[in-house]
């Protein structure tokens, strides 16, 4: 080559990566003649020139007829490929099972997250709509509510002309509708304005939504519920009433809405028909604040949201008075982010996933990937060593490394096709269950969109590379001599400590997994044992229906206790846990400007404390209320007691204080108990019998073990009292439960990923300890022969998986300590994290490690050392 | 047309290929990669890529129609010798099959002047 000219270093680079030696010689000798004769002709320049368009335009027909060869050589890789399978079946089931399990993890794992993604997407214009939250400051820190006031929708329409639309809904669930002389019980209910069809997509079977809405009878039903009311008849023109007083006329058709949406609907009817009688509702009063209410906008095309923020102090100042205006605070979420931010979770319409369980699923998912890589990986190069004395022979013959390589990595690409084909198989046989399982009920399957195929090919190719490339640089690498002499080990070649890395490292992962399972199944155990400071055992609350009749209750209350299996009724706003809740706020008497604190206001009748067995530390449980009472007197637990500056109960007894707009005084105090889920603290509560106008349910101590005896009696008296409503009950401990079905799906999902990875990395074992017996034969062969005794042999092979396991204990417990820390800390209630729990979890992988390697290591300790020997 | 070579991957020649061949038998001694392209260009007023002619070179050898010399190395192209090739019997036989096929297909075309 002439000299170290940079167009000649340039060349060989372009055409010596797809060329073999023997081809570019010539051709790199033909090139430099003709650049010689030019340079001498035409001067270097023109020379350099030319060589540079050469090789240029030859790289094309150079590379497609690569890949021809390529494509040709591929058959016989294939075939050579499948004959291997064929000869060693345990080894490749194990490569292929294990690759299988860790991608269909991977794959649900990527439908779930996709899912989870794709809330709200399906409207056209997802991205320009925003959701308006509202932040306000309260003593007790930021609150933060999606719901908004009636009349904001109308002020931000007028404010901002230049937003495209601005719409208010009213959701509402669980209300009683009439078709004719049948009654259901209607959920997802949207009450929505004109312009709701504006911003949101729905696609209309019948019907269209032009004007929809104008008419306050107007309503809209999918078609299921169409289905539902109407059974096959037309329902378009049918009418129905909802609790029993306003009728609607359905208007409209639309096919059902994707489940994977923050607006979940089952029907739409207008919201100009909600008036003060029904559901107390004054659309134009800014007086009240609906947890139902919601106001969307939609942003005009290439608009920032920022530009709409800018304007909104100045829209405060103009709307509010000052204190509102200093105390809150309007937001724009993004629709799409309304389902993976659980700040706003708590009067979301469906279930929110934080995205930090997002991300802590894809790196399950990837890591359990990354183990079932690693594993062959493990796997390729224990079966490498047997495989040098073909290598040798290929290489004598004439093979390249390249070609090689080229092999290998065919046989990779066979053996990942395969589990390639099982997993994606088992992914979506398992789909519907995981999603069950996951506690989302996704209905995704990997071949609904075209993008996933993108997803799967990519898979396929990082997978192909990450388990085919390391092992055939190693194979490809055998120096054929000492293939034949036997003395390819793995050990020259550095192959060994990085296998013994990639042990470690399963082995640290399965140990965090390990770890994390036992405190999370602690952590819950914890909570569901706990004390919550009162009884919910054989509880059944049944919701009372929306009429305000309190002597109604009564009677109703009054039957149930004649009823000798049940040994106490109370009517309330709530169980002591429970989601109904009467917000509102509390301050000391008699300075001005005293501080004001948050407090629940508990409406209860004199059977509430004994029923739910709340312990009263000082003072008189209430008696009946009469109609005389006059004084708001509050039984109020110690949380409250300390906020009102008294230590002592007996000294709080008779106290007054603010509360709400009246005086309030103590007549009682009881010991805290949990208000809500042990995530959050005891708030601050008043019970008190004055508020009877809010009972919303009556809960019903159980005394016997058959309650559907009892259950039935209720229903039946309800139906006596109450013919117009439906019955509605649950189990008290049910519901608190349930509370923690999110914290319950983490913990089975991390329980089946730690089982899989152990599973995973128990396979890898079984290859590297094979790969150390063929690596040792002689050693174990010469031991025995000088008399050592089986147990000896299985201990030199033990130590060093011992020492492994050891070793990625050690890395693993403070990672595994710092994630679970974090997770304890969304708990106000939680267990202490002992040394305990790492201990388990660490004997527990070194005796699954220790079964594992014996498995293997029985049988070379066992061998015959003349077997071991005779080849020497 | 028949079946050209044994181990045959072309079926019908092409052209280019026929080119090539014909470029090859009237170099005679001197046919290797920069003879036959100058050749192609001069004759045939076609200006072939290295990188193509290499391609259709080997693919011509692998056919058999052609094998390849290494001639000896000469200091005007920085040492390296010359991959001359020639034709051989199956080459021979393929371009007179294609010659009884062209004279038979032209047969006519004279007259027309």
């Amino acid at each position: 080559m002439s000299g170290n000219s940079k167009i000649w270093w340039f060349t060989r680079l372009l055409l010596k990566s797809f060329m073999d030696n023997y081809d570019f010689y010539f051709l790199s000798g033909d090139l430099e003649e003709v650049y010689l004769n030019k340079k001498t002709k035409n001067g270097k320049f023109a020379a350099e020139t030319w060589l540079l368009f050469q090789v240029i335009i030859s790289l094309p027909p150079i590379l497609t007829d690569n890949l021809f060869w390529s494509l040709s050589m591929l058959k016989s890789y294939i075939k050579i490929a499948y004959r291997n399978i064929i000869k060693n079946k345990v080894y490749s089931f194990i490569n292929i099972f294990g690759l299988s399990i860790g991608l269909t993890c991977c794959l649900i794992i990527f439908l779930f997250v996709k899912y989870e993604l794709s809330f709200d997407s399906f409207h056209s214009k997802a991205d320009q709509i925003y959701r308006i939250n509202s932040n306000s400051k309260t003593p007790d820190g930021i609150s933060k509510e999606s719901c908004t006031r009636f009349p904001l929708a109308n002020t931000i329409r007028n404010d901002f002309p230049q937003l495209e639309a601005v719409t208010h809904v009213f959701v509402q669930t669980g209300v009683q509708l009439e078709v004719d002389e049948k009654t259901f019980s209607q959920d997802d209910i949207i009450f929505a304005d004109t312009s709701f069809f504006n911003v949101f997509d729905y696609e209309f079977v019948l019907g269209s939504p032009d004007g929809m809405f104008k008419n306050p009878g107007d309503a809209v039903l999918t078609e299921t519920t169409a289905n539902k009311l109407f059974g096959d008849e037309s329902p378009l023109g049918k009418t129905f009433t909802l609790n029993k007083q306003l009728v609607f006329n359905v208007a409209g058709v639309i096919k059902d809405p994707p489940q994977n949406s923050s607006l979940p609907v089952q029907m739409f009817a207008s919201i100009y028909a909600l008036t003060n009688e029904f559901a107390g509702i004054d659309l134009d009063s800014w007086g009240q604040l609906h947890s139902g209410s919601r106001t969307y906008i939609l942003l005009p095309e290439n608009t920032n949201i920022e530009s709409i923020e800018k304007q909104l102090p100045e829209f405060m100042k103009k709307n509010f008075p000052p204190e509102i205006v200093e105390r809150s605070k309007y937001v724009f979420q993004p629709l799409k982010e309304i389902h993976v931010n659980t700040e706003y979770g708590a009067d979301s319409l469906n279930y929110t996933t934080s995205m930090e369980t997002i991300v802590i699923f894809s790196i399950v998912g990837l890591l359990t990937l990354l183990i079932a890589s690693i594993n062959f990986i493990n796997l390729s190069i224990a079966q490498s060593i047997k495989r040098a004395k073909e290598v040798g022979m290929r290489k004598v013959i004439g093979a390249n490394r390249n070609q090689l390589f080229r092999q290998f990595m065919g046989e990779t690409f066979v053996y990942t096709l395969c589990s390639f084909l099982i997993s994606v198989l088992l992914a979506n046989l398992l789909m519907p269950y995981a999603g069950n399982y996951l506690g989302n009920n996704s209905e995704l399957s990997l071949f609904d969109s075209w993008e996933i195929g993108f997803y799967l090919l990519g898979v396929f190719i990082i997978v192909n590379l990450l388990t085919g490339f390391y092992p055939s640089i190693i194979l490809s690498r055998f120096n054929p001599i000492e293939a034949f002499r036997n003395k390819i080990t793995g050990k020259k070649t550095g192959v060994f400590s990085l296998r013994n890395g990639l042990v470690v490292f399963q082995f640290v992962i399965s140990q965090i997994l390990i770890v994390s399972t036992i405190i999370v199944s602690y952590q819950l155990e914890y909570v569901k044992n706990k004390d919550l400071g009162f009884n919910k055992q054989k509880i059944v609350t049944v919701d009372l229906p929306d009429i305000n009749d309190v002597s109604k209750f009564k009677v109703y209350k009054n039957k149930l206790l004649q009823n000798t299996n049940i040994s106490d009724v109370s009517l309330s706003g709530g169980a002591p846990l429970s989601d109904l809740v009467v917000n509102t706020f509390f301050s000391k008497i008699p300075e001005e400007g005293e501080e004001r604190f948050n407090v629940w206001l508990k409406p209860v009748d004199e059977n509430y404390i004994k029923t739910f067995g709340l312990k009263l530390l000082a003072g008189e449980p209430f008696k009946e209320h009469g109609e005389g009472d006059t004084v708001y007197k509050f039984v109020i637990n110690e949380t409250m007691m300390k906020k009102l500056g008294i230590t002592d109960p007996e000294k709080a007894v008779g106290q007054k204080f603010k509360f709400s707009r009246v005086v309030g005084q103590v007549q009682g105090v009881v010991k805290d108990f949990h208000t809500a889920s042990l995530q959050s603290e005891i708030k601050s509560v008043a019970l008190s019998n004055m508020y009877q106008k809010f009972f919303m349910q009556a809960q019903v101590k159980i005394k016997t073990l058959d309650d559907k005896a009892v259950i039935d009696y209720m229903k039946s008296a309800w139906e006596d009292l109450f013919p117009d409503y439906t019955f509605n009950f649950n189990y008290l401990e049910e519901y608190i439960n349930n509370l923690y079905s999110v914290e319950e799906n983490f913990f089975n999902i991390i329980k089946v990923f730690a089982v899989l990875a152990i599973l995973i990395g128990c396979l890898g074992l079984i290859g590297l300890v094979s790969f150390v017996t063929i690596q040792k034969t002689k050693e174990i062969g010469v031991r025995k022969v000088l008399g050592a005794s089986v147990s000896n042999i299985l201990t030199i092979i033990s130590k060093e998986f011992t020492i492994n396991v050891l070793f990625a204990n050690l890395i693993a417990w403070p990672v595994a300590w710092y994630f679970m820390n974090g997770w304890l800390q969304g708990f106000a209630y939680r267990v202490s994290i002992e040394w305990w729990m790492f201990a388990a979890a660490g004997l527990a992988a070194l005796i699954i490690t220790l079964i594992t390697v014996s498995f293997q290591s029985v049988k070379a300790a066992y061998s015959n050392p003349v077997e071991a020997l005779k080849y020497e | 047309m028949k079946e050209i070579g044994k181990g045959a991957k072309l079926k019908t020649l092409t052209k280019l290929e026929e080119f090539v061949l014909l470029a090859i038998l009237n170099l005679k001694e001197n046919a290797y990669l920069v003879t036959i392209q100058e050749y192609l260009e001069k004759q045939a007023a076609n200006s072939l890529s290295f990188g193509t002619l290499h391609v259709l070179l080997r693919r011509l050898e692998h056919a058999e129609l052609i094998k390849h010399y290494v001639g000896e190395a000469t200091a005007k192209r920085g040492g390296k010798a010359i991959k001359f090739y020639e034709i051989t019997k199956v080459g021979v036989a393929a371009l007179k099959e294609i010659e009884k096929v062209n004279s038979a297909m032209w047969v006519n075309f004279s007259e027309l002047n």
